[in-house]
């Protein structure tokens, strides 16, 4: 069995419940987000956040608004669409379920 | 002394290291090429990632250090990570998906513009069926000898195939799977190359800035030429449309019955066209004919018509399902058609005679005299071709007439003998008796006078039957006759010319000679 696809299936998916995670705690354009994810050692490369934001924001989780920036260019700011926290409810629901069942099964 | 060069990226201006700009514009590469795929959403991920990029080079210039680096370059492709390990990261649902697509041989014919000479034709082919482009550029030089044929092809095949542009259509090319490791690598053999171009033009001398005007000017001729080129394609689209156009306007209205466009080939007015549909065993067979040449026509008018709009409009879409139906379609009617007419043509490819022989009683006449009468005289005729074929046809009585053909010979009794001979074609076995009796000759004798009709006559509709009348006269030894002028219309070509013409025997006394020639009586 691939273990590594395994291991790489997991962090997508937990990296993406992240992202909501972060930004239904304030609007936050890209470099914001790759560098709490990479404070918590969730990210590797930088380039992952990338595809996985537009995905989310195709889905109608995310939508974002350019907003002028002190230094440099207008920064893309992305924030949490009301599908987005709805979806992001129930991955914190079946998160916590998840935990719990394997923390069950792990400390048995 | 290192030389930069300024780039745009992420809405920012860089000075950059000629190294590191070839690495970053290589990794730039490899990801648009990855995203290439996903449209719109893959270039708004690039361009995300090339707004990070210029964050991340941002913070590499300081005011000591101005330009970016190839270390620099290095380091930010680290924090940002290679295609191949991000988008594994990321994307392994979709992209075991893209490599189950990826596995099928994708090898597609574009043209190669690298390798190629001139429009990249050959060496694309080459790729193509993987061989050395040299035989293709050969095959074509030798068919250019054809009538100028290859250059025609050639220059076809440069108009309709789009040449390879992104690396993944390079890969189509080459026939190689289009994933991450071969793009890497195809990425990597161009980054080579652009890097030894480049040094090569560091080293260049005045040769070289010679070659390079030089290069200038042929890329102006080539532009003039195909500037020209593109003019002609649009005359070509335009002549097109316009023929397929004609001909389609022609064909609807034969269809339509407004009007019959034979009547300008055939000049037949007056007479109803010829029902063919004799010609066939079954009604059946005609009609699935007709179908079949009306199949044989449009096709081509169609494919006129929009290659002309394609040409025209610079249409480069591609229906390969839609071309080999079509193909399809048109090779079936042909072989159908072709079945067809070999079918029945056994039908009516066979004639059919019929003889009748009467005795002359002559023996108590002096001489016997043989008169012709114009038959036609007193008809309203009006003389008509087909083909090579020359009908007389009378309103009147609705016929046509043909000359009939005279030939005297000697008799192989002491009798005198009177042959009529009647021919068709085209007619099947079956029916030719038939169709015989539906040829009508007359002539009749008057005490010495025998009179022959310059005529015979077949009903209008059975023009199709080609009819013909030979008339042998058999004359025994002594027995004396007098041609009259009337004769000559309808003698044989030969015997015209000997009797007519050469001895003038006409209203003198003849007899027939032992060798079976007319002569004068002694």
């Amino acid at each position: 069995m691939d273990f590594e696809n395994v291991k790489a299936q997991m962090r997508k998916g937990v990296l993406e419940f992240c992202i909501l995670s972060i930004l239904s705690k304030g609007d936050a354009y890209a470099t914001d987000l790759l560098n709490k994810l990479k404070e918590s050692e969730l990210i590797v490369v930088e380039g992952t956040l990338y595809p996985l934001l537009t995905r989310q924001k195709n889905a109608g989780l995310l939508s974002y608004r350019w907003e002028e920036s002190t230094q440099g260019p207008p920064r893309k700011y992305y924030a949490l669409t009301d599908k987005g926290r709805e979806v992001l409810k129930e991955l914190e629901a079946s998160w916590k379920g998840l935990i719990e069942a394997v923390d069950s099964i792990i400390n048995k | 002394m290192k030389k930069t060069l300024q780039i745009h990226i992420g809405g920012r201006h860089f000075h950059i290291d000629e190294d590191g700009y070839h690495k970053l514009n290589h990794y730039l590469e490899s990801l648009k090429s990855h995203f290439a795929s996903e449209g719109e959403s893959g270039k708004e991920i690039t361009d995300d990632i090339e707004q990070r990029i210029a964050e991340l080079l941002e913070t590499r210039i300081t005011p000591v250090k101005q330009s970016v680096s190839l270390e620099d370059v290095k380091e930010i492709i680290a924090t940002l990570g290679k295609v191949e390990d991000f988008v594994y990261n990321g994307q392994s649902e979709g992209q075991s998906e893209d490599e189950h697509y990826d596995r099928k041989d994708y090898r597609r014919f574009y043209r190669d513009g690298e390798t190629g000479y001139l429009g990249g034709v050959a060496s694309g082919l080459g790729e193509y069926f993987d061989i050395d482009p040299l035989w293709i550029r050969l095959a074509f030089i030798a068919l250019a000898f054809l009538k100028g044929l290859g250059i025609i092809v050639y220059i076809i095949l440069w108009i309709v195939v789009p040449r390879a542009r992104s690396t993944a259509e390079k890969l189509q090319m080459k026939g190689m799977p289009v994933n991450l490791s071969t793009i890497k690598e195809s990425v990597n053999a161009e980054y080579d190359k652009v890097k030894s171009g480049f040094s090569n033009l560091r080293s260049s001398s005045a040769s070289d800035r010679t070659r390079n005007a030089l290069e200038n000017i042929m890329r102006a001729v080539a532009l003039v030429f195909v500037a020209i080129f593109k003019f002609i394609i649009g005359v070509i689209g335009v002549t097109f449309l316009v023929i397929g156009s004609v001909f389609l306007a022609g064909l609807i209205m034969v269809l339509l019955g407004v009007s019959n466009v034979f009547d300008h080939f055939f000049l037949w007015n007056g007479v109803d066209f010829p029902d063919i549909s004799h010609l066939f065993a079954s009604t059946g067979h005609y009609q699935a004919l007709v179908i079949c040449l009306i199949i044989l026509v449009l096709i081509p008018i169609v494919v006129l018509i929009y290659g002309g709009i394609k040409i025209l409009f610079n249409i480069r879409t591609k229906h390969p399902v839609l071309r080999a139906f079509v193909l399809t379609a048109w090779i079936l009617a042909l072989i159908l058609f072709i079945t067809l007419i070999f079918a029945n043509s056994s039908n009516y490819a066979v004639g059919a005679t019929g003889t009748r022989s009467s005795v002359i009683e002559a023996g108590k006449y002096p001489h016997l005299r043989i008169d012709v009468r114009d038959n036609i005289e007193d008809k309203r005729i009006t003389e008509y071709r087909v083909f090579d074929y020359r009908f007389k046809y009378s309103k009147w009585d609705e016929s046509l007439y043909d000359k009939v053909q005279l030939s005297i010979e000697p008799s192989e009794d002491k009798k005198m003998h009177l042959t009529v001979n009647k021919q068709v074609k085209n007619v099947g076995m079956k029916d030719s008796d038939r169709y015989l009796d539906r040829i009508n000759y007359s002539w009749d004798q008057e005490d010495s006078v025998l009179y022959l009709n310059q005529y015979f006559s077949t009903d209008d509709e059975d023009f199709w039957m080609f009819s013909d009348v030979d008339i042998r006269l058999r004359v025994p030894e002594e027995q004396v006759i007098v041609l009259s002028p009337g004769t000559c219309e309808i003698l044989e070509s030969y015997q015209q010319d000997q009797y007519c013409y050469e001895k003038s025997l006409v209203n003198k006394e003849v007899v027939m000679s032992p060798d079976g020639k007319l002569e004068p009586v002694k």
